[in-house]
């Protein structure tokens, strides 16, 4: 879902996609690497994005990735999961009364 | 996912250069951020990680990992393959070999059983059988029923009746002796064939009431007789006799829709039978429904299923059989699929599946011996497999790689065994059409129905031969292995490939059975006592319809050739006869005479005067049947021994007389013959037999064979008796001439070529059951090695370890050929009919079988005993 969304405002390649993530989260979530290109290839298998070459900013060929319409919906979908599943585990971890908020 | 996908390069190529682009894009980064460029490299391919796992990770996205690994299969069984080319060339001939003469008799199956005859229009095309008793009968039907049929079906639209006559055609320059079918007006219809020339029959030519009779003519006829002329539509053509107008010309290679059908005319069935009404058997084909003289083909209604027309025709042949108890008594409508085949049981359908029978045993007789070859090898290789297995392989990767093996073995086969069925097939067409004279017009090439049956031989074949093995890597522990040496622990092999050897044996003993049987059956066609001679008899036979146009005019003409014959040089005994030797009997019922209560069957023919001569028979009492056996005089018979004995027990028959015909004729015996193969080549010498004088009860003009007895070749005269029959009548075709030696071989053409072909696979059988034999034998005889050297270090004679060993190999002989001699006896049925004067369970044969398979196992065994008995006990024991 993180490349999902970090793909929502454009085509992007996979270093920049990792870099992204990692700027994005302020440096906390690392992607690591040797699963990112799997995870590219296995969202591209099934049709949420599209992969091109292109020359990247510095006038080298990269892979980039877009979203499609598929991926948009399915993005969408898992947003609404997602915030269901953080209210849930928000309800779960809030303190009853006398704790303190940590 | 596309082939290229799976194995090119494309994909994997484009893998690395994203990675290094990723690796490139990070080092700038890290350089940007102020590291030495090495440095960056060097962290950012710390980053990512094992660039190899990545690559792998991602190449596992797109290919699913069991393709990936079948891959790797197929090229390990490759590389294994190749290793050892002496196995993987011999495993894939014989499998090549095995499926190719699968293949090739089947495509001939395919073509006579699936393929219609050339210009049919076979789509929803059915033709009608006949079930009488529970019993599929001839496929003859009778012409009222076919009346019936037609006004009461709703699923079956058009249905055309045929039936089959011999025509001679006359033209201003001769007479031919033409095949011709009568038809009902939609015969063309219902095929679907179009009319080269003109136009096929309309509806109102084929009523009763018909003004004159009109026919369409062969494309070949229009070529011979008519030199292709365009005005032929309109022209005339006589007919029997009856002059007939040309309507149409049948489409070039169109003939009938059955095979074997050689049509040169066809004509309406009803006008033509009015034109004839004088000759009974015609009129009893329309007129009466026990008649058998039609067939009947019909195409689907549109909308309508095969099943919906057979419960339909079940309730009509209910109908039929309530309204009509006498004829239609346990008859049945079956109605099947149009074939070229025809709907009867036919001998050649009989002949197809036991050919298919044998090849399939070919076949299972290969695969027990590439499974058993795979078997050994896989012996050798069980260390291999533990080690693998210990490595830590699934029981199901390492039977997955045993079967890529057996894959890649089959599968280079089956493009050897493609080739050599589309020559083989070739040749086998090639044979058939020298056999029938002509070119058969069978399209014998191959196609999707049969690639699809090698293939799935192929992959039927892979799985039982791999099967063993598997089973053997399935079940083994490979601790023992992985501890002991080569010779430590070869145990337990024996009972599988035992087993596979007793199943070749018996399979081999079906075979060879079988040619014996074939074999025998022709010995006994060539010294049969037919108490005549066959050879310098010439049969030829005529047709007088085209001249004669009653029954005195016909015997009168008869009569005439005969005399004109017998002035020609170099016969010497001339006489005609109704039937053919060896066709049968007249149709005269039960006789009825002397001592016998119950009326008796007999065959009977009626002949012409000096009939016995000219067959070479001398009568033990009496005379033969003369000249002076004219019309008015009393009616005289000769009867065979048999009959004389069965009416008359103990006393001359000469005087007596006899009744048949349901009493309704009687004749009085003049003269007793030989019992001798008159009638009937397979009862022959049992029957009895009566013959009477065809002046007495002329036949009506038709086709009629001559009895030419000559003295010298055949070939030499047979021009000269042409001409004599031109020259005493023009208007006279020869339909056929032959010698009887020549008559008989065709009769038993299809046993000799059953023989002929058994003994191909039954001779391959039995080397390949020997060396399998030999295999087993010698492989237990090597891992016994030690075993024997003790045995010899402790005193056992030559004579002991020889009988030893011979014991082992016979054990499996005898079973093999005990199981062999029960599948024999169950098949004994399906062969018995084609055989002549023995049953399928003949005695000798099978004796001769034993002895054979019995003597080559005994060489087989004989020699790894013989090398076992001879070893030098020092050095097996020295051997670990």
């Amino acid at each position: 879902m993180l490349i999902l969304e970090t793909l929502r405002w454009g085509a992007q390649h996979g270093y920049g996609i990792s870099q992204a993530i990692r700027a994005g989260s302020n440096e906390v979530l690392q992607v690591e690497t040797g699963s990112l290109y799997p995870a590219l290839h296995r969202l591209e298998k099934r049709g949420w994005i599209r992969s091109e070459w292109k020359s990247s900013a510095n006038k080298q060929r990269a892979k980039y990735y877009r979203l499609t319409a598929a991926g948009r919906k399915q993005l969408a979908q898992e947003r609404s999961r997602w915030g269901q599943m953080v209210e849930a585990i928000g309800a779960l971890m809030r303190p009853r009364g006398s704790e303190v908020k940590s | 996912m596309k082939w290229r996908e799976i194995f090119g390069r494309r994909r994997d190529e484009e893998i690395t250069e994203e990675i290094e682009a990723h690796l490139r894009m990070a080092a700038q980064d890290r350089i940007e951020q102020g590291e030495s460029p090495e440095d960056a490299r060097y962290g950012a391919a710390r980053e990512l990680g094992n660039v190899m796992a990545v690559k792998e990770a991602i190449r596992d996205v797109w290919i699913s990992r069991a393709m990936q690994e079948l891959a790797q299969d197929l090229r390990l069984a490759v590389r294994v393959l190749t290793k050892s080319p002496g196995f993987s060339v011999a495993a894939i001939a014989l499998i090549a070999l095995g499926i190719g003469g699968n293949a090739a008799i089947f495509s001939m199956i395919n073509a006579v059983f699936h393929k219609p005859m050339a210009g049919v229009h076979a789509d929803n095309l059915v033709s009608l059988g006949i079930m009488k008793d529970g019993h599929q009968d001839d496929p003859g039907n009778s012409y009222a029923n076919y009346v019936d049929y037609v006004a009461q079906t709703k699923t079956l639209r058009p249905m055309l009746a045929r039936g089959w006559d011999r025509f001679t055609v006359t033209l201003d320059k001769g007479s031919y002796g033409v095949w011709g079918t009568l038809v009902t007006t939609n015969y063309f219809e219902t095929l679907g064939i179009k009319t080269a020339k003109g136009r096929p029959f309309t509806e109102a030519e084929g009523r009763l009431d018909a003004s004159g009779l009109v026919a369409v003519i062969s494309h070949n006829l229009w070529q011979e007789a008519f030199q292709e002329a365009e005005d032929i539509v309109g022209r005339k053509i006589t007919l029997n006799g009856h002059p007939a107008t040309i309507v149409g010309v049948a489409p070039e290679r169109f003939r009938g829709p059955q095979v074997g059908e050689r049509n040169d005319v066809w004509v309406p069935l009803l006008s033509y039978a009015r034109i004839h009404r004088m000759e009974p058997a015609l009129h009893g084909r329309v007129l009466f429904r026990d008649s058998i003289g039609v067939e009947l083909i019909a195409r689907l209604a549109p909308g309508v299923s095969l099943s919906q027309a057979r419960a339909e025709f079940d309730t009509i042949s209910k109908r039929l059989e309530a309204a009509y108890p006498e004829a239609n008594k346990g008859v049945s409508v079956l109605v099947v699929p149009y074939s070229a085949l025809g709907p009867g049981i036919t001998q050649v359908r009989v002949f197809m599946k036991i050919i298919m029978v044998v090849a399939f045993l070919a076949m299972l007789i290969v695969c027990a011996n590439i499974a058993n070859l795979m078997l050994s090898r896989a012996v050798f290789r069980q260390r291999e497999i533990a080690v693998r297995k210990s490595l830590g392989a699934a029981r199901g990767r390492i039977l997955r790689m045993l079967m890529a093996e057996g894959m890649a073995l089959s599968f280079a086969a089956l493009a050897a065994a493609l080739l050599m069925a589309h020559w083989a097939s070739k040749g086998l067409l090639h044979l058939a059409s020298q056999d029938a004279g002509r070119a058969l017009d069978v399209d014998f090439s191959l196609d999707w129905r049969v690639a699809g049956y090698a293939l799935a031989l192929a992959v039927l074949s892979t799985l039982a031969f791999t099967a063993a093995p598997a089973i053997r890597a399935w079940r083994q522990d490979p601790l023992p292995w992985l501890k002991a040496g080569e010779q430590g622990v070869l145990r337990g092999r024996s009972r599988l490939s035992s087993a596979l050897v007793v199943a070749q044996l018996a399979l081999c003993a079906v075979l060879i059975t079988g040619a014996g049987l074939a074999y025998r059956s022709q010995y006994l066609i060539n010294h049969l006592a037919f108490h005549y001679e066959t050879d310098h008899l010439a049969l030829v036979t005529v047709g007088t319809a085209g001249s004669a146009t009653d029954a005195e005019q016909h015997v009168a003409l008869l009569e005439r050739l005969r005399e004109r014959l017998r002035a020609t040089p170099g016969v010497l005994a001339v006489s005609y006869a109704r039937i053919p030797p060896l066709r049968g009997g007249v149709p005269l019922g039960l006789v009825k005479g002397g001592a016998v209560l119950e009326p008796i069957p007999a065959d009977a023919n009626s002949v012409g005067p000096d009939f016995l001569r000219a067959l070479g028979v001398v009568p033990f009492e009496g005379r033969g049947i003369s000249e002076t056996d004219r019309a008015g005089t009393t009616r005289i018979a000769v009867v065979n021994q048999n009959l004389a004995r069965a009416l008359w027990p103990g006393q001359s028959a000469i005087g007596q007389s006899f009744t048949f015909d349901g009493g309704k004729q009687m004749a009085e015996v003049v003269g007793v013959v030989p019992n001798a193969t008159y009638t009937d080549l397979q009862e022959g010498e049992r029957r009895n037999v009566f013959f009477l004088a065809e002046r007495q009860s002329p036949a009506h003009p038709g086709e009629t064979p001559l009895y030419v007895r000559c003295a010298g070749s055949l070939d030499r005269i047979a021009p000269a008796l042409r001409a004599a029959i031109r020259e005493t009548d023009a208007r006279v075709p020869v339909f056929n001439l032959g010698g009887m030696e020549a008559d008989i071989r065709d009769q038993t053409g299809p046993v000799l070529m059953i023989a002929t072909l058994l003994t191909v696979f039954a001779g391959g059988a039995l080397v390949l059951a020997a060396i399998g034999l030999y295999a087993v034998i010698a492989f237990n005889m090597s891992r016994r090695t030690r075993d024997f050297g003790i045995r010899i270090a402790l005193g056992a004679s030559y004579r002991q370890i020889v009988g030893a060993v011979l014991r082992e190999g016979l054990v499996i002989t005898g079973i093999g050929l005990a199981a062999g001699f029960a599948l024999d006896v169950a098949g004994a049925k399906a062969l018995g009919s084609l055989l002549y004067g023995i049953s399928g369970t003949d005695g000798p044969t099978y004796l001769g079988v034993f002895v054979l398979l019995g003597t080559v196992s005994l060489i087989a065994c004989y020699l790894p005993a013989r090398r076992a008995a001879m070893v030098d006990p020092m050095q097996a024991l020295r051997e670990e």
